[in-house]
């Protein structure tokens, strides 16, 4: 089984259009699968030609997302994020 | 900070405020944010919001300080029950519904562009207008920045129609 | 005289949304001038927009049942489509345009649920416009944080076994849930298994439905 890609979103609060959801903003998650390049939409939505960049889906605990104290912490949110919000990171301790 | 307008079509005394005295206007009135949209239904000038409005900056005071979250973006935050109203889409939606997809296809704007719009609109937008109403104006905003056509020819337009009859129907038979 | 709709229900037996027989909005008015600038200035033609409108019209909950029903009898298929789901449905003959479809399967411990918190982004190319509900706040805010309570409200209550997962569609791509096949369906055709998969069922908000409520 391939050794899961860690990413954690930054946790960077620009103004103006972005698709990265606040509430996964700093938060770790690992790679489910790439969706290889997309235009970035956060130029894409001013009128200019997007970027290509890669977008990934990327999967995050509930325990992560809200908190150890979250009803079901097993249960996880997928989301499509772009590179330039993501930083790899190593993987957390075992939980 | 923009001052807020309130299009004045009806007698707004003696009216609740919908913002709960949350507004930047100072008088007391009825006033939604309308910036660059123009005109909202003053019918709806009662509703109270059941939840925290994240209020983008310069829009209006808030409790606490804005902390960039802006308020389309919604995962996580405290809502009601799932509503289970359904209504058929009219003849008007699926037309804006249509020109949307044939001016985005076509190049003259992209669904960000779209979406970019809507995110700029009020906070308060998403209860006082619809869906197709939110939409036609984000379409709207768009073709004028692609320049299909000016503000002037547009206005012009409206008046024009609206001089056709008091009806959807009679309006759209130009 | 102008009449009234409110005592009818259209064909799907929801009410008519008010039309050409009420007053004219501010942002009807703004419709119909903006139609009729973009045939002046030939951006598109009155037969293009009806046109789209049909294509429309014509993409419901059935096209994606059809599709959910093949990958439960044809192994082959339901590989390809959780490979490729734009590719798989177009293989069926449903125009999909441009859309970027992943379908996720449920499986007896794990259930899929789709949302959009950012807006409202739908599968509209193979099911059809969204349910109201899809675009509220209630549905948007809260299926991140609280999956199994907003399920709940749909009549879905899952085992505390059963992982769930949702998929926050922020960006390019659209989902379809391709649900558990129902028990008690050996031996079924294609058509006759479609007709027991729901809109909800392909939202994750429900489940196929069982052979004895059909």
């Amino acid at each position: 089984m391939a050794e899961r890609q860690f990413m954690r979103v930054r946790a960077d609060m620009p103004p103006g259009h972005v698709r990265t959801p606040a509430y996964l903003r700093g938060k770790t998650g690992w790679v489910e699968r790439k969706l290889g390049p997309f235009p970035n939409p956060e130029e894409l939505a001013y009128g200019h030609p997007g970027t290509a960049l890669d977008l990934m889906r990327v999967r995050f605990t509930m325990a992560e997302v809200w908190g150890p104290k979250t009803a079901f912490p097993k249960d996880t949110i997928d989301a499509e994020i772009y590179t330039h919000w993501l930083e790899p990171v190593e993987p957390p301790h075992a939980t | 900070m923009p001052r807020r307008e309130a299009v004045r079509e009806n007698d707004l005394t003696n009216r609740p405020c919908m913002m709960n005295g949350a507004c930047a206007k100072d008088d007391g009135c009825t006033c939604i944010a309308t910036l660059f949209l123009g005109r909202i239904d003053i019918d709806k000038c009662a509703w109270t919001p059941s939840h925290d409005l994240n209020y983008s900056v310069g829009m209006s005071k808030t409790s606490e300080p804005f902390d960039g979250r802006r308020w389309h973006d919604m995962g996580g935050t405290t809502a009601g029950p799932i509503p289970t109203d359904q209504h058929d889409f009219a003849l008007w939606e699926k037309r804006v519904d249509a020109l949307m997809v044939i001016c985005s296809t076509k190049g003259y704007f992209t669904v960000d562009g779209l979406r970019r719009v809507l995110e700029d609109m009020a906070p308060e937008t998403f209860e006082t207008m619809t869906y197709y109403e939110r939409w036609i104006a984000s379409v709207n905003q768009n073709l004028i920045e692609a320049g299909v056509y000016s503000t002037a020819e547009l206005a012009a337009r409206m008046s024009e129609v609206a001089a056709r009859g008091p009806t959807y129907g009679e309006a759209a038979d130009g | 005289m102008p009449h009234d709709h409110h005592d009818h229900l259209s064909p799907s037996g929801h009410p008519y949304r008010p039309d050409d027989d009420h007053p004219l909005t501010y942002w009807q008015q703004m419709e119909i001038a903006i139609r009729e600038l973009l045939i002046e200035k030939t951006v598109t033609t009155a037969t293009e927009i009806n046109a789209q409108i049909d294509a429309m019209d014509s993409r419901s909950p059935a096209n994606g049942a059809a599709v959910v029903a093949r990958a439960w009898t044809d192994p082959v298929f339901r590989d390809a489509l959780l490979a490729d789901a734009s590719a798989a449905s177009r293989d069926m003959g449903f125009d999909i345009g441009p859309m970027k479809l992943i379908a996720v399967e449920n499986a007896p411990d794990v259930h899929n649920v789709i949302v959009c918190t950012l807006c409202s982004c739908y599968p509209r190319n193979l099911l059809g416009l969204p349910p109201d509900w899809y675009k509220s706040r209630a549905y948007r805010a809260r299926t991140v944080n609280e999956p199994r309570k907003v399920l709940s409200e749909f009549g879905l209550t899952l085992p505390d076994t059963t992982t769930v997962r949702v998929h926050d569609s922020t960006a390019d791509m659209r989902y379809i849930v391709i649900p558990a096949r129902p028990e008690g369906t050996g031996g079924w055709g294609q058509d006759d298994l479609a007709q027991l998969v729901t809109r909800d069922s392909m939202i994750g908000t429900g489940v196929a439905k069982s052979p004895t409520s059909k």
